[in-house]
């Protein structure tokens, strides 16, 4: 080998690989992880109050009084169909034809025997006629049902011809549903058959009739009093979901506002609810039974109760006092379920009338009862809870160190008329205060912030929302405070106007929310 | 210590990485693009044709070939300069202080890095020994592989650099990686057939690797439907799920030394090739055809899926039983399973190489010779057929050059053209000094003239002994 030659390829080599490797160490330097900032936008606070909460915390609110300027109301609403409007039918009747008539003979068949419409159309039931074959010759039968037209086409009626054999049964079963009965005028409970024979003899043969147990689709005219099955069904809550457990000792009820409704949709004949029972149970499983007696002095035998709503009315409302009821009890148990129970008697007073499976009737309740928190701004309902926010973990601790600001908005939104004022304060561990962060936000004396109350309408109720905003920017020594914070303590104190002018009504639905939002500018590095 | 940790491993894994078999690491393969199915000889050839260990140069008549420690290469395959990157935002400031990302700074990395493919490879081959003896060839090597293939889509590099915005869906569902770390030995045989009455092909070389695996680390995403939502409220929610497949030689997912194995399969090379002694009185032509990686690996130590259920809600942190979820939402939930399988990156490769001799005896058949082999021209088709440990089925062509203006030393061009680089030209530099041999170069001219510049980064060095 010649050594030159290695020299040379040597210094080549080495030269490209020297000066590569210093172009890579001039040009790569030690990587280190840069820092930078990022925003996090996070839910600070979120807190919801409603009626109930300051129903089960507070201890300044009474309900004894009928002449608060408050009333916590509810209702319930349930709706019922006709789906099941049911006739028994008529029974076989039978009708000797000779079996040569040249001339079209009417016989009349009944289809109920008090029911009489103008009109009805079937959901199902079978008109069936029977031909007894006669005894020597067979004959031809072509009938005509004047009252029973086409369902598509009511001008189109239905029309037959039987073939029947000596001494042989032929059967036609007509099913209903295709066919819908319409009177010649005025309301009938009779099918007029139209029939003519034809047979090589004249003889007599036999024709009966029977109508299957029907029902009715919709139906004009006059049906006979008819129950429907009687119905269990739960309603929802008057006071929603969220009540609390117990009992509540109401003195009163609100009269004007605590009733029964019923209400029809598109029939008009008098619906009778019989054997109505309203049956409350409250979260604990306890039950209490409506009794109603309009005549005063309801007894246990009361919780069973009649109710009617009359053909000219849409609607009737049964107002429940503490006189004709034990509704401030039955409210006091705070039903969580409530469960009605009813049969309904159509057409008691056997009126003319129209009806549709598909129309509705329903049954609502509604309850009102005055109370008298004595929720005076220095006596008010305060709702507080304590959330703990220890940061136990040692790195997250010193992650908090990176945060380098904070903006916080803070949006009170007061659904409730009532008014409210929070204090939203940081302890550590040793219950020691931090800070206190509605100071930070509001800046008033008192450490609070405040919302007004909700706007109402002429009957009291909640028709709008109030806000308020507050704003800060946490500055680092208090960013830095969040290290030791152990609790944080919300204290919402709600009350009412200390000059009145008009009551104001409490709803399940109505809520004050607290919403803070977040603006964390946070340094990602390398601790 | 934790976070030093961290960014350690992701250098790692980024930077120095894996194992994909069209990727097989030789320091003379990289300078050649990577055309060795029929240019690459003696311990060169292990993993690309077995049956060429029996090569050597012309001027070389040695028994035993061998590497130690000194033989490792480094590839990175991105659509952005990753050093420049590195340069520009991972490196401190002249004054010593740490470089303060700007909004500008982490968009310009979410506009390079988001929403691209990151592929690295890295080898080390601590040893390779090849000796020839009367009854064939035998060869012996270990390699060592770490990978791996990212995806950081941009809504994920969008809450890591500026955070969560209002009123904003981020949808990470193309939050992909698959990560390795294997061991592959690997024992090859090769013998020479000799062809009689054949003017044109003399012989014909046979050579078959068994390659035993060592599976150390494994992950990669199966499924992958995760999103967050800020609403007017900062409230956040989370949705969808994540399942990460994991199988490793630590169960908590914490890098440990490769004592022990977590996973283990076979491989299997096969190879030949033969040589045209005679092609058009210019030179010779050498042939080669290899299968490479037949085989699987089987992962079981630790193997388990990890579920994150992306389904939460934080409506306000300071309660506890929120915040809570959400860590076992980023803790996921872990369900062992037995084992799971995953193919090697089978690969077929078919090569071509013209040698020209300055010595006209060399081109008449001469085997050894002081004489030069002036220079040689290579091309490889390479196919591949999975896309398991980093494989692509994206065909590759691969046109290597070597010169040898003089014997001891080399110089080496190649031109890539698919896979997973798409284009690239190589260059490499060889010095023979008889005994000793050194071998440095890149895929990519680029990562030597312009490291900063480059998309597709790669180096190698090696150092060969001969006895």
């Amino acid at each position: 080998m010649n050594l030159l030659k290695l020299l040379f390829s040597a210094v080549i080599v080495l030269i490209v690989l020297i000066s590569s490797l210093s172009q890579f160490g001039c040009d790569i330097k030690e990587p280190t992880a840069p820092e930078w900032d990022i925003t996090g936008n996070l839910p600070i606070i979120n807190r919801y109050y409603f009626i109930y909460d300051m129903l089960k915390n507070s201890t300044n609110t009474h309900y004894d009084s009928v002449n608060s300027n408050v009333i916590l109301t509810g209702t319930t609403a349930t709706t019922d169909l006709f789906s099941d409007i049911k006739s028994d039918g008529v029974g076989q009747s039978f009708y000797n034809v000779p079996t040569n008539l040249s001339h079209d003979t009417t016989i009349f068949i009944y289809f109920d025997d008090s029911t009489q419409a103008s009109f009805i159309s079937f959901l199902s039931g079978e008109l069936i006629l029977k031909f007894q074959g006669a005894a020597l010759n067979s004959y031809t039968v072509n009938l005509s049902l004047e009252n029973m037209r086409s369902r598509n086409d009511t001008t189109l009626k239905y029309t037959n011809t039987v073939q029947v054999p000596a001494n042989t049964q032929k059967q036609i079963s007509i099913p209903l549903f295709n066919w819908v009965y319409k009177s010649n005028g005025g309301v009938s409970n009779i099918i007029a058959l139209k029939l003519r024979t034809t047979s090589s003899t004249a003889e007599i043969a036999t024709l009966s009739s029977e109508v299957t147990p029907y029902t009715v689709e919709r139906i004009i005219g006059r049906i006979k009093p008819t129950y429907i099955a009687r119905e269990l069904s739960r309603t929802d809550s008057p006071f929603g979901t969220d009540v609390p457990e117990g009992f509540i000792n109401f003195a009163s009820v609100d009269e004007d506002y605590t009733y029964i409704t019923l209400k029809r949709y598109e029939n008009n004949y008098q619906l009778d609810f019989e054997q109505v029972s309203i049956q409350g149970i409250n979260k604990n499983g306890n039950k209490v039974n409506l009794r109603y007696n309009p005549g005063g002095n309801p007894t246990i035998n009361d919780t069973l109760f009649n109710l009617s709503l009359d053909q000219g009315s849409d609607s009737s409302n049964f107002y429940l006092t503490n006189l004709n009821s034990n509704v401030a009890e039955f409210i006091g148990n705070l039903p969580k379920d409530i469960y009605v129970a009813k049969t309904i008697l159509i057409n008691k007073p056997y009126s003319n009338g129209s009806i549709n499976y598909l129309d509705s009737f329903s049954t609502n309740t509604n309850f009102s009862v005055p109370i008298n928190m004595y929720i005076t701004q220095t006596n008010s309902v305060i709702q507080d809870d304590t959330a703990d926010f220890g940061i136990s973990d040692e790195d997250q601790r010193k992650k908090i160190q990176n945060c380098q600001s904070m903006d916080i908005e803070l949006i009170m939104t007061n659904a409730i008329a009532l008014f409210a004022i929070s204090k939203i304060d940081v302890l550590d561990s040793f219950n020691v205060p931090l800070f206190s962060l509605s100071r930070m936000l509001g800046n008033p004396s008192d450490s609070t912030i405040s919302v007004s109350r909700a706007p109402v309408d002429i009957n009291g109720f909640v028709n709008g929302i109030s806000l308020q905003t507050y704003r800060t920017t946490v500055p680092k020594e208090i960013i830095d405070k969040i290290l030791r914070a152990g609790k944080v303590v919300y204290v919402t104190k709600f009350y009412t106007d200390q000059n009145p002018t008009s009551y104001i009504r409490v709803v399940k639905n109505d809520y004050a929310r607290l919403l803070g939002i977040g603006k964390v500018i946070y340094r990602i590095k390398e601790d | 210590m934790e976070k030093h940790f961290t960014i350690l491993l992701f250098i790692f894994m980024v930077f120095i990485s894996d194992s994909f078999a069209q990727y097989q690491f030789t320091v003379r393969n990289y300078s050649m693009g990577r055309a060795s199915t029929a240019a690459a000889y003696s311990i060169d050839a292990i993993g690309f044709n077995p049956a060429n260990i029996i090569n050597q140069r012309s001027i070389d008549t040695s028994i035993v070939d061998f590497s130690l420690g000194i033989n490792l290469g480094i590839m990175l395959d991105a659509e952005f300069a990753p050093l420049n990157l590195l340069d520009q935002y991972f490196t401190k400031n002249a004054d010593g202080t740490k470089k303060y990302l700007d909004t500008d700074d982490k968009n310009d990395i979410i506009e390079q890095v988001g929403n691209t493919p990151i592929n690295s490879i890295g080898n080390i081959k601590p040893i390779s020994v090849v000796v020839r003896t009367i009854d064939g060839t035998f060869g012996f090597g270990v390699e060592e592989r770490v990978g791996g293939h990212f995806y950081f889509d941009k809504d994920f590099l969008e809450v890591a650099f500026f955070g969560n915005e209002v009123n904003r869906r981020y949808d990470f569902s193309e939050l992909d990686f698959n990560t390795s770390w294997t061991r592959q030995i690997s024992f090859s045989y090769a013998r020479k057939i000799d062809i009689k009455n054949n003017k044109n092909f003399k012989y014909i070389n046979l050579g078959a690797s068994f390659k035993p695996q060592l599976g150390f680390y494994y992950s990669e995403i199966i499924n992958n439907d995760l999103s967050v939502f800020t609403n007017d409220s900062n409230q956040i929610s989370g949705s969808g799920k994540m399942t990460l497949l994991y199988s490793g030689i630590s169960s908590e997912r914490k890098l440990e030394p490769p004592v022990n194995n977590a996973g283990f399969g076979v491989g299997f090379d096969i190879g030949l090739s033969t040589t045209l002694e005679d092609f058009f009185n210019l030179g010779k032509l050498n042939l080669g055809f290899s299968v490479t990686d037949i085989g699987y690996i089987n992962w079981k130590t630790n193997a388990a899926n990890y579920y994150y259920d992306g389904s939460f809600l934080i409506t306000d942190i300071t309660k506890k039983e929120q915040l809570d979820s959400l860590e076992d939402v980023i803790n996921g939930t872990r369900s062992p399973i037995e084992s799971f399988s995953r193919m090697l990156p089978t690969t077929v490769r078919i090569g071509a190489q013209y040698k020209y001799y300055s010595n006209k005896q060399m081109s008449e058949g001469k085997v050894h010779s002081e004489d030069m082999e002036l220079m040689s021209f290579a091309l490889d088709y390479i196919q591949g057929f999975t896309d398991n440990y980093g494989g692509t089925t994206t065909p590759i062509v691969a046109i290597g050059y070597e010169i040898n203006p003089i014997n001891e030393l080399s110089g080496r061009l190649g031109i890539v053209a698919g896979g997973r680089e798409k284009f690239e030209l190589s260059f490499g530099l060889g010095l023979n000094a008889g005994p000793f041999s050194m071998d440095f170069g890149t895929y990519n001219i680029l990562s030597v003239l312009a490291p900063k510049k480059t998309k597709n980064f790669s180096l190698g060095l090696n150092m060969n002994f001969k006895i």
